[in-house]
């Protein structure tokens, strides 16, 4: 299991460097650089002063090495607009972006796995039809249209939600976590469903039935738990995808996290915010992929083998063959 | 033959594998219900030119402005006195134009790049896969930016960034389908034969992989046409006053607290397109692969 984990964040070197080299050479190929944004009012000796220091007289691949200088040492670089850390910058927004990825993947686990159970266990009945046709409409519906509908009901017609921003606490949170959420919720109850519905077939369950296991018995011991990968594998997808991706709803709610910042830096030419944030995303998606691969060892003891050291692999094969010798 | 053996044999006779897939698919009714809405809006989008007086959807009128839905203009006007229904109907073709036009390059792209993994494997797999990692790194929609910033903002550019943003999915989904089909016998006994690498991909290999290809090409229309319509949200693809559909929500944006409908219709219209294509994809996967059927 520790050697699986160490691969996969050694996996991210090679990731790392790729992502900031596409980032790096992308920016580089748009037109306009930073210095168009913060020299607006600088005298020509001031700009190109400004060039020279952020290396916009060189190519882009030297102000590639440079950066990748700074990120051996851990550092991010620092922001051409904000001048400050690009570390402490994401770490201020990243709480925001946490919050609301945890808020909206959490709705979507708490309605639709029991919604998908239901709907797989009455197969063909009225919930499944209802929740399928919800789960569809739940996928079509553009986030950010959603956004703006569920603002125009309890905003500013019901008066019950702020419309923007993260200031109210829990209040602020609702709308723009419910937004992410249908998209999430549509996925996973489909999920849910159609894996609930392979494992409600097996053989091991019409057993336990045989058996006289109660009905409630046979579906949450048996086959959820067997039903279980593919509906984690989501989850930690979704969770990604929130992590990194929320950036239309983040600016349909002004919430201040991760997506409305690469967003503006991506306008504003801010190369070294841009970069750092999309790695720390990287870091990020790896990192909920990790632990979704170790808590499919907790849920499959089938998994955990797989994941177990070649030598423990090795032991049984070893003492098979001296058996048979 | 008697003739009752004859209507047996001829409603038993061997289908093409077309004729299968529309045997289950007419089966489906939702499948069918986003076929038929499908049909209605591509028919509107390819003759609208002919039918419709432009002045309907470009003509200002001051005097109209902001009226709520009413029998005269049903989805109201906007700020300029246009009426929405002709808006938001002339808007069907640029939504469906860039969907479509998105997902041709990324199949252009994705279905080569995943053909020759999947066929060469080796270290040629290692550096495709390896590239399409480090793309699908960077979520599509900062991907679908940072392109629409390079290229600048229009509707052909548009298309491009949505398109390369998803060729990773059509690479990942070519390669793990051509590696199904790879060690097959007639790919054997076509390069006994002495076939071309190239020949045996498109002639022999490609149109085996087709199934999984073009259901996913169903699907990726669908979220092509939300990606567009969010970037031109986010300001950065098609600009208002043109009639896309993510346009009009950005346009629609401003007056939001008073006149929510100019945000309603056009995200409808967004919302029943992009269902119809989920609802048809979901019945071609059922169709082409009767195992996946749920």
């Amino acid at each position: 299991m520790h050697k699986y984990i160490i691969k996969r964040i050694l996996m991210l070197i090679p990731v790392t460097i790729g992502v900031s080299l596409l980032v790096f050479v992308m920016l580089d190929l748009a037109p306009g650089t930073v210095v168009d944004i913060i020299g607006g009012e600088m005298t020509t000796e001031e700009i190109a002063e400004l060039n020279h220091e952020l290396g916009y007289d060189r190519s882009v691949f030297y102000r590639y090495f440079i950066y990748m200088k700074g990120l051996l040492h851990g550092d991010l670089g620092t922001s051409y607009i904000y001048k400050v850390d690009v570390w402490k910058l994401y770490m201020q927004r990243l709480p925001a972006t946490l919050q609301l990825a945890g808020a909206s993947v959490f709705l979507a686990i708490v309605l639709s796995i029991p919604l998908g159970i239901k709907a797989a266990t009455k197969h063909g009945g009225v919930t499944d039809n209802l929740s399928m046709v919800a789960a569809l409409l739940g996928l079509s519906m553009p986030n950010f249209w959603l956004g703006m509908m569920l603002i125009v009901l309890f905003s500013n017609q019901l008066g019950w939600l702020p419309s923007y921003g993260a200031t109210d606490g829990f209040k602020s949170l609702i709308l723009p976590a419910f937004t992410i959420g249908t998209g999430l919720m549509a996925t996973l109850t489909r999920t849910t469903r159609s894996s609930m519905l392979d494992v409600l077939r097996a053989d091991y369950l019409r057993t336990a039935r045989s058996k006289g296991v109660p009905e409630k018995k046979v579906v949450k011991k048996h086959a959820l738990k067997n039903a279980l990968i593919p509906i984690i594998t989501i989850i930690g997808t979704q969770l990604g995808n929130a992590v990194g991706g929320a950036v239309v709803t983040e600016n349909v709610f002004a919430w201040p996290g991760v997506g409305r910042l690469i967003i503006d830096a991506i306008n504003q030419r801010d190369t070294n915010t841009v970069t750092g944030c999309i790695i720390m995303t990287t870091v990020m998606i790896c990192i909920i992929q990790v632990v979704v691969d170790v808590v499919y060892a907790f849920v499959d003891p089938r998994l955990r083998a797989q994941y177990a050291s070649a030598k423990t692999r090795k032991k049984p094969e070893k003492v098979q063959g001296g058996a048979a010798a | 033959m008697s003739t009752e053996t004859m209507s047996v044999s001829r409603k038993y006779r061997k289908r093409s594998k077309l004729g299968e897939i529309w045997h289950h698919l007419k089966k489906n009714k939702g499948a069918m219900t986003g076929l038929g809405i499908l049909i209605v809006m591509f028919a509107v989008a390819l003759t609208i030119d002919f039918w419709l007086d432009m002045e309907k959807v470009i003509g200002q009128n001051i005097s109209q402005k902001l009226q709520a839905p009413n029998s005269l203009h049903w989805f109201g006007t906007d700020e300029m006195g246009r009426d929405m229904f002709w808006r938001v109907v002339y808007g069907s073709r640029y939504s469906l134009a860039i969907g479509f036009v998105a997902v041709m390059v990324s199949l252009a792209v994705g279905v080569p790049l995943g053909a020759v993994a999947g066929y060469y494997g080796g270290k040629v797999e290692g550096l495709i896969m390896r590239i399409t990692d480090i793309f699908s790194a960077i979520p599509s929609i900062l991907m679908g930016v940072v392109i629409v910033s390079i290229l600048g903002s229009s509707t052909f550019n548009l298309m491009l960034a949505v398109g390369i943003s998803s060729v990773p999915n059509f690479v990942r989904i070519t390669r793990a389908a051509v590696l199904t089909v790879k060690n097959e016998e007639y790919v054997e006994a076509a390069r006994a034969l002495g076939k071309t690498d190239l020949y045996i991909i498109f002639r022999h290999i490609l149109p085996n992989c087709l199934s999984p290809i073009i259901v996913q090409t169903t699907l990726r229309v669908a979220s092509a046409i939300v990606s567009a319509s969010s970037l031109s949200f986010l300001g950065l693809g098609i600009k208002p006053p043109s009639p896309e559909w993510g346009a009009l929500l950005t346009a629609g944006k401003t007056y939001i607290r008073g006149y929510s409908y100019l945000c309603l219709f056009p995200g409808l219209a967004i919302m029943i397109t992009v269902l119809a294509f989920n609802m048809v994809g979901d019945g071609l996967r059922d169709a082409m692969d009767p195992k996946l059927k749920r």
